[in-house]
């Protein structure tokens, strides 16, 4: 089960927020804590277990040294993956406790401690919250202004998710199929949208069904293609992990206050462990170096200040999603020849004209979508006429309710993760 | 207050919604899709609650329409052409089509009869007036593979560009399949190979049996394309014997003429669907034919009867060995008969190897 599926939001989630607020405030942790396990038990199937097994590791190490704790838990997600256990949403738990271990908090309450490290939205693929912020959250009374918010950001992830990049996808498999340079270039565009709204739209339906529980997780996505440097498009993509890894391997390995070959090394930490992370093939150490290098580049080389522009940061992050996008290094090497039109590669075909004529308005409406015009449009609305929005949400409901109907989604890609 | 009242409407909507999937009455298929509805199944719940999602029809409606808007002229994997055609594409490979030509070919060999392949086009093969403009077709690769293979094929295709290209009524514009007349020149195609001589189309009574006919490629674009069912009609087509070989059931009659007021119209041909079916004229002693296919095969077989016993074996729905029973029985020849996105598309004819 995930979060965009009909039984999910028709069933398990209806049932679910009755069930919670039916309880007293006092106790909801409880509820939340057996409504986590139902989720993850319909999500992970057999390997249920790995999250009540998981949190008890957890739970025991935070009585040792935070340092210890934080290692101890983060050699696991390399030690499952060996055993060939891979249940959803473990590398994603393992980050959370580890989190939570390092900054040295003890729940006493295993139950409560449980209900943070399992919340039922963010346990398969984030946005990684910290304890410290949803420790106050637990034992309030209903918040109806959060629970809204939650509804509509429900809303805009589901219509990201199901209306964007399931589409988004069909299109990049349709020119990632074709052999000449024009299908190259437009298969790359589609999948940095496809991307995009598949992570921005899940992580916006999970920080709004955790605010529907009174929960509020921070923002993981900010419009990234409009960034103005490669370092400033990770500080807008995939926040939460951005933030981790800044606070848990970059500072700690002494950030960009040592020296510059010591922030080298921090910066070099934080994308082998982005790039292992993601999956230990040689494509992902690929796209992590990647970066590495562009982002130690902006460092060394670029004033501070002095920004590379739209375009410039554009260019090579679209780049670096070849690498992300292809199975092997031959894979990709063979579709940047393609892209660059090398070895005899043709410019075009006409199927490529067909694709082009069938997808260009609805790959132009993701990128107008991908801006924050229509973001900002709806924010002011929220703020001071929301009695406007109301109808609109209606009518995204519809919209959510129809593509449902059509049914077989593309998966979310993070889960894999 | 406004947000109480937000909030617990949403609520409140969303367990009526919960509340109509499960209580609501609903009949036993979904006449618009032709299929039953899904149980519910807790390792895969989602097909069972969008199956009874009120106003379904129309939910998808709006779907088809935000997609047809926006210019990608495609909707559950069908696209619009020209002249009122629908299109659908299927995923096919060569490799695919080889692997199932060389368990004919195993097949062939195995037998001491001529075992003929004749593969009919999709329409995107044959009618490319009919194409949306800058469509490409990119299955010219398959073709070759089928010319280029050793079996005894029969090649349909110059006759249905040609005919296609007349502008003649060979498929329908909602459904993948031929009409009846593009059955009839297939089947004059195939009588010449099979070394018999066919009947002219003065020899049959022609007859429009159903004028409002919406095939699978309809149904997936979620319109009405009125196509008609026209049926080749000869004076002893009603002494025929059809026997479901797997039901047991049997009729009188080569055309089921009940089902074209049901929801499959394309049913008036008694053996669709059907894994073994038999078509035989009682009382005459006549030369027998396997007949392996998939549906295209339903349209064809009533013209073939008119020539042979038939023995219908659809790979798709029949168990047992087609090799045992070609052996049990005294075929005359053997005809493979499947569409290019069957035949290419599924891994379905390794059965014939056994």
């Amino acid at each position: 089960m995930t979060l965009y599926t009909a039984f999910f939001l028709l069933g398990f989630l209806p049932i679910s927020a009755l069930v919670y607020y039916a309880v007293p405030h006092r106790t909801r942790y409880i509820a939340l804590c057996v409504i986590d396990l139902a989720f993850y038990a319909l999500a992970a199937g057999k390997l249920f277990w790995m999250l009540p097994l998981l949190s008890l590791v957890t739970y025991a190490l935070s009585f040792a040294k935070p340092r210890v704790g934080f290692l101890t838990m983060l050699l696991l997600l390399p030690l499952l993956r060996l055993c060939g256990v891979s249940a959803v949403g473990v590398s994603f738990f393992i980050l959370r406790a580890a989190a939570y271990l390092h900054d040295g908090h003890r729940e006493k309450n295993f139950v409560r401690l449980c209900a943070f490290l399992w919340l039922f939205p963010t346990v398969t693929a984030g946005p990684l919250t910290r304890y410290g912020q949803a420790r106050d959250s637990f034992d309030k009374p209903v918040n109806y202004p959060l629970i809204e918010r939650g509804i509509l950001l429900s809303l805009a992830g589901l219509l990201k998710k199901l209306f964007f990049a399931d589409a988004l996808y069909a299109a990049f498999v349709q020119f990632h199929a074709g052999g000449t340079t024009l299908s190259a270039v437009a298969a790359l565009v589609c999948y940095a949208l496809y991307i995009y709204f598949d992570f921005a739209g899940y992580s916006d339906i999970a920080i709004g069904i955790a605010a529907i529980f009174g929960f509020a997780p921070p923002k993981n996505f900010d419009h990234p293609y409009l960034s103005r440097s490669v370092g400033e498009f990770f500080r807008r993509w995939h926040i939460s992990l951005g933030i981790w890894l800044r606070d848990y391997v970059y500072i700690p390995l002494g950030g960009s206050r040592r020296g510059k070959g010591r922030m080298l090394l921090a910066l070099g930490a934080v994308w082998l462990t982005s790039a292992l992370w993601h999956g230990s093939t040689l494509s992902y150490l690929l796209w992590g170096g990647w970066f590495f290098l562009l982002i130690a580049a902006e460092k060394l080389l670029l004033p501070k200040g002095v920004y590379l522009g739209h375009v410039s940061t554009l260019v090579p992050v679209l780049l670096g999603w070849v690498f992300f996008f292809s199975e092997t290094p031959a894979a990709a090497f063979a579709f940047l020849g393609r892209l660059f039109c090398l070895g005899g590669t043709l410019l075009y075909s006409r199927a490529d004209l067909y694709n082009c004529m069938r997808h260009l308005p609805f790959v132009l409406l993701a990128a107008f979508c991908a801006t924050p015009i229509l973001h900002n449009a709806l924010c002011t609305l929220y703020r001071h006429k929301k009695v406007l929005l109301y109808p609109l949400a209606a009518a995204a409901f519809a919209l959510v309710l129809s593509c449902l109907a059509v049914g077989a989604h593309q998966p979310f890609l993070y889960a894999s993760f | 207050m406004r947000e109480k009242m937000f909030c617990r409407l949403s609520l409140a909507v969303c367990l009526l919604l919960l509340l109509f999937i499960v209580r609501a009455p609903h009949g036993e298929r979904l006449e618009s899709e032709n299929r039953a509805y899904t149980a519910f199944s807790l390792a895969s719940p989602d097909r069972y609650f969008t199956d009874r999602l009120p106003l379904r029809e129309h939910l998808l409606r709006l779907s088809r329409n935000i997609a047809l808007a926006l210019g990608k002229n495609e909707f559950a994997d069908a696209f619009l052409g020209r002249n009122g055609y629908i299109f659908s594409e299927e995923s096919v490979s060569t490799e695919t089509l080889t692997k199932n030509l060389d368990a004919v070919q195993v097949f062939a060999d195995a037998l001491g009869i001529p075992v003929y392949t004749a593969v009919v086009g999709a329409k995107t093969d044959v009618l490319f007036g009919s194409l949306p403009r800058l469509y490409a077709d990119e299955r010219e690769s398959l073709w070759q593979a089928l010319r280029e293979s050793e079996l005894q094929t029969i090649d349909l295709l110059p006759t249905l560009r040609r005919r296609g290209g007349e502008g003649k009524y060979i498929y329908y514009r909602g459904d993948h399949h031929l009409t009846t007349l593009g059955s009839y020149y297939v089947y004059r195609e195939i009588a010449e190979a099979l070394g018999i001589t066919p009947y002219d189309a003065k020899d049959f009574s022609v007859g429009v049996v159903k004028a409002d006919f919406s095939g699978s490629d309809a149904r997936k674009m979620l319109c009405a394309t009125q196509d008609k069912i026209a049926l080749f009609r000869y004076a002893e087509d009603g002494e025929f014997l059809v026997e479901n070989r797997d039901s047991g059931e049997g009729m009188r009659g080569l055309y089921n003429t009940e089902k074209l007021h049901s929801s499959d119209p394309y049913g008036v041909f008694p053996i669709a669907d059907c894994g073994y079916a038999r078509i035989t004229l009682p009382n005459a002693e006549r030369q027998r034919l396997l007949l392996v296919c998939d549906s295209y095969g339903d349209a064809l077989a009533p013209l073939l009867a008119r020539h042979y016993d038939l023995d219908i074996l659809d790979p798709r729905y029949y168990g047992g060995s087609v090799k045992a029973l070609a052996a049990e029985n005294d075929y005359a020849a053997v005809l493979v008969y499947f569409g290019m996105d069957t035949i290419a598309g599924k891994e379905i004819l390794y059965k014939l190897r056994f």
